[in-house]
């Protein structure tokens, strides 16, 4: 009894507790804007380096990584205290950017050095580079932090590295121009958005084979939706989020949004799906359950929020 | 010496595969208030090719079907250069047209306006007997480095971009308030 009061009240104060925030990079303002997806108000902007792109939030939502490709850097954002505590250069143009499920690695993907660096998150001092394929630009992590996936937008290609080997283990041809990955391991699929071919390509992992799904135009990122077998796709020249149905494989809907939506993120209440509109400067919020906008957030200049940026 | 060739052929033939641009897209947007109805200036602009009429950068104009989704349009600049777009969206209600350049092959670079990837859109907005144009548009520069010259730098096609939109929407104004 006194354990089961004990859990009780652990519940009791994650569930009260467990705000989860948004983290939105804007490109043109070179800041960070925290919203507190409990009001879906922006609590803090904090400044980091020249046109920050890629974003992702540790998995203890201690931390905040940002790739700022002209400044040719990471931020690393202290979320307790929501300031900037550390600047890491890298490479020629970081874009894309992952961590590992234990938190211990950050994987940057540079887009002029077609590498894969890896960013030690204690000593937050680069580890290792591996040399993937022409602008990598998507990377996904799996869970049990065996593989790393990266989509190679100028050569139509992903590539599979092991992670134990840091070692390429194999590369798929794909749609042209991949850009954002996901990976949906309750299905063993892995999914690349393909800017120029307008679709996305679905990869069956065991059998490397693959469906190609036809969706907006210029497809940009990917976030699934698990609870209904269902993937959301942002189409940045159609200003509209495909609803692509798993079972039937194929475009079910298309929500329109603002102009030019890029990165894209289910709130871990499994409810609500963020998107950042490039053009607008706004973040739309919609409902999964109805698949309809149900508010707008005005961020800063350029919002482009690449990667997993809603805190858990 | 065949395998040369083909290897010489191969080398001459992968670049063209490469879509490069630099790293951060832009944006620009340019506003105009006309004293006309929204029809009106519809009228002038509602033909893709009709850009060749009250653009003054633009000397000649030819679409390969028209003004229907899809058609690509040649539209040659004052300085010679040559730029194909596509038609994407095309409202008659909501008076929008939206297209977008065509990949250019690599390593041009078109002078006088040295971007990529541009996607633009042009809307009709009325209030009040006037109407309110808005033209925008979304592109990367060409130069695919990181250190462009100055003529092909980020600032540089905002620049020519800027003026593109403001002298087309400026004789716009002109030709409708007639």
């Amino acid at each position: 009894m006194r354990y089961i009061v004990f859990f009780l009240i652990i519940f009791w104060v994650q569930g009260t507790y467990a705000v989860s925030y948004a983290y939105i990079t804007n490109q043109g303002d070179n800041s960070v804007s925290v919203i507190n997806t409990n009001t879906n108000k922006i609590i803090q902007t904090i400044a980091v380096g020249h046109r920050p792109a890629g974003v992702v939030v540790s998995h203890n939502g201690k931390r905040v990584y940002v790739s700022n490709p002209e400044s040719k850097d990471i931020s690393v954002i202290d979320t307790k205290t929501l300031k900037n505590i550390k600047t890491i250069k890298i490479g020629g143009g970081p874009l894309a950017i992952a961590i590992s499920p234990d938190d211990q690695s950050v994987y940057v993907a540079d887009w002029y050095e077609d590498s894969i660096f890896i960013v030690d998150t204690t000593s937050l001092s680069i580890r290792d580079k591996i040399k993937v394929g022409d602008s990598p630009s998507g990377l996904v992590v799996d869970p049990n932090n065996q593989f790393l996936y990266v989509a190679n937008r100028d050569e139509n290609t992903i590539m599979i590295i092991d992670l134990f080997e840091n070692k390429i283990v194999d590369t798929i041809e794909v749609g042209i121009a991949p850009f954002g990955l996901a990976l949906n391991l309750e299905r063993n699929e892995l999914y690349s958005a393909n800017v120029r071919s307008n679709n996305v390509s679905v990869i069956e992992l065991d059998t490397k084979k693959i469906t190609n799904i036809r969706v907006g135009s210029f497809p940009y990122a990917i976030e699934i939706d698990n609870t209904a077998n269902r993937l959301f796709v942002t189409n940045q020249r159609s200003n509209s989020v495909s609803v692509i149905n798993l079972i039937e494989m194929q475009n079910v809907k298309t929500i329109n949004v603002g102009e030019y939506p890029e990165g894209i993120d289910l709130h871990p209440n499994n409810i609500h799906l963020y998107v950042a509109n490039w053009f607008d400067n706004i973040v739309s919020v919609i409902d999964i359950s109805n698949l309809e906008v149900i508010t707008e957030i005005q961020v800063g200049e350029g919002c482009r929020a690449y990667g997993e940026f809603i805190s858990r | 010496m065949k395998y040369l060739k083909l290897c010489l052929l191969n080398m001459l033939l992968i670049p063209v595969l490469v879509m490069a641009h630099g790293p951060s897209r832009q944006k620009v947007v340019q506003e105009i208030e006309i004293n006309a109805s929204a029809d009106k200036v519809w009228k002038i602009i509602e033909n893709f090719c009709s850009i060749q009429d009250w653009h003054p950068s633009v000397t000649k104009c030819s679409a390969d079907n028209g003004s229907e989704i899809k058609s690509i349009r040649t539209i040659e600049l004052e300085n010679g250069e040559k730029i194909n777009e596509i038609l994407f969206k095309y409202d008659i209600e909501s008076k929008k047209i939206q297209y977008g350049m065509q990949e250019l092959e690599e390593g041009r670079v078109i002078k006088g306006l040295p971007i990529a990837t541009h996607g633009s859109t042009i809307s009709i907005s009325e209030n009040g007997g006037k109407s309110k144009v808005q033209w925008k548009g979304a592109f990367y520069r060409s130069f695919p480095g990181q250190q462009p010259p100055p003529e092909l730098t980020d600032e540089a096609c905002i620049k020519a971009v800027t003026k593109l939109y403001k002298t087309g929407l400026e004789n716009l104004k002109n030709i409708a308030e007639k």
